[in-house]
């Protein structure tokens, strides 16, 4: 893993921000860590290097408050856009309130703390920048089109920054993980699904890590998830058929 | 309430650019309901005063859905036959300059409004077994200068596609992604045309494109001419 010194993560109650954060620590990273919960997970080195901001990033005034915690700190050479949130069901039955909220956390947010972050100079040189996208990027995900659309933009942002951002040294990463094993992933899952086939969260977070020490642009997890790159890039229709099958049509209630 | 048989669109982004031009052709053939920011002295004098004109500002997309609602029920109208999503915006700058309110206005433009409308107007456009168009833009697929409108207008993208085969036999969704336009948007979004510009479409014939790719089934089509006149000049110059 690289040598870093200060890493900013969100998301990191559970599920992947989680193990991100405790894989960092094990290697002596000090970590600020979002969330809008507090930690409730315990880790040897945290009382020496987790500064932890409880922040509601879908608030308007959380990049400003994070801007400001952070230009008192070491500046950061790793910054991962993990928090994200998801409303499942039939497109007309789910609450607007939650729809505002998906994009709100998941695009809006990571893509103006960036700029933010750009702006202000708050990045070490060398740095790496990696936002976690979804493997929905490859095909339609009919249950869910407000969450695939949100991973599609940030997913989009993160291509549209690579080469200006490198040319300031920071280096960005995509990532476009499939189904984790996470409370989150369990929630808006069909019931009956199969949450053995699903990566535990210790092991793509990992993965991130080594692919951000390397500097790689982007990282599709696992077998499975380069399959579903390469079926989503030659067969789009298909794919997006096969979601509304093994998802849509076994949605069996709405959730956000 | 709007007479006659002819069919009944509704248009947001209809007071400039590709959108106005839309409106000034449809206005012969479909009732039209438009959606802007603009006086409505304005807008009818710029197209019609046959129109229906909600007034409202969808940078806050929340209470411009409301409005709009409002609106239609103020018309009577429980059935549309089309909706257009031609309302846009952008900033053409380095995205480590891109403030968090530019970024927050291209979001809820061109993202967020279009969403929240959709299902706010999902029955009307069932009920007349109608069809949802939404305008993205050839950016959708990346770009370093205009890094938060390309990706919200890959997130447009990408929520037609998955609503497309959500409703696939019950409404019509499909998004059409103009290419380079001379439209007030860009010179808006800070971008100075240079002799590349002599391969963007007007926006008058950008609107006869859109129209005829709104009258197929395609679910996806991209327009642009532009290039492809310029990759032809290429080709030619350098044989």
């Amino acid at each position: 893993m690289k040598n870093w010194k200060h890493a900013l993560v969100t998301g990191t109650g559970q599920g992947i921000g989680k193990a991100l954060c405790q894989r960092l620590l094990d290697h002596d990273v000090k970590v600020t860590s979002i969330d809008r919960d507090p930690i409730i997970w315990t880790h040897s080195n945290q009382d020496k290097l987790l500064n932890h901001i409880e922040l509601d990033l879908i608030n308007s005034n959380s990049v400003n408050e994070i801007i400001s915690e952070l230009s008192s700190r070491k500046k950061l050479d790793l910054v991962i856009h993990n928090a994200g949130i998801s409303a499942t069901g039939k497109f007309e039955e789910i609450d607007p309130t939650a729809y505002e909220n998906v994009l709100k956390l998941n695009t809006l947010f990571p893509m103006q703390l960036s700029a933010s972050l750009m702006q202000n100079g708050l990045f070490a040189k060398n740095a790496n920048l990696a936002f976690v996208s979804s493997l929905s990027h490859t095909t339609g995900y009919p249950g869910a089109s407000v969450y695939g659309a949100s991973k599609d933009a940030i997913a989009i942002y993160a291509k549209s920054v690579r080469k200006p951002f490198a040319a300031q040294g920071v280096s960005v990463l995509s990532v476009f993980p499939g189904p984790v094993r996470t409370d989150h992933a369990q929630r808006h899952a069909p019931k009956g699904a199969d949450a053995s086939k699903r990566m535990p969260p210790e092991e793509l977070a990992s993965r991130i890590l080594k692919a951000a020490s390397a500097n790689k642009k982007v990282l599709y997890p696992g077998a499975a998830a380069q399959s579903a790159r390469i079926l989503g890039k030659i067969a789009p229709n298909l794919m997006t058929n096969m979601m509304r099958k093994i998802i849509y049509d076994k949605l069996d209630r709405p959730v956000w | 309430m709007i007479k006659g048989k002819k069919s009944l669109t509704l248009i947001t982004g209809a007071t400039s650019g590709i959108g106005l031009e839309l409106a000034r052709r449809l206005i012969n053939t479909d009732d039209l309901v438009v959606i802007g920011r603009k006086e409505a002295h304005e807008v009818y004098a710029m197209l019609s005063d046959n129109i229906q004109y909600i007034q409202t500002d969808i940078a806050n997309p929340v209470q411009a859905v409301d409005v709009v609602i409002a609106g239609l029920e103020k018309l009577d109208i429980q059935a549309i036959d089309r909706v257009i999503h031609c309302a846009g915006v952008g900033v053409y700058t380095s995205p480590d300059q891109e403030t968090s309110e530019q970024i927050g206005h291209n979001v809820s433009v061109n993202l967020l409004f279009p969403v929240l409308l959709t299902k706010a107007l999902a029955s009307h456009v069932e009920t007349a077994k109608g069809k949802v168009v939404l305008i993205g833009s050839v950016a959708h697929k990346g770009s370093p200068n205009m890094a938060s409108y390309a990706a919200s207008k890959a997130g447009l993208a990408g929520f037609a596609r998955s609503l497309e085969a959500e409703w696939r036999d019950r409404i019509d969704v499909q998004v059409i992604h103009p290419g380079p336009t001379l439209t007030p948007m860009l010179e808006k979004a800070g971008y100075k045309v240079g002799k590349e510009g002599r391969f963007f479409l007007s926006p008058e014939a950008m609107a006869e494109e859109i129209i005829k790719v709104m009258a197929t089934n395609k679910k996806s089509a991209t327009i642009f001419i532009g290039a492809k006149i310029k990759s032809l000049f290429r080709r030619k110059q350098s044989a």
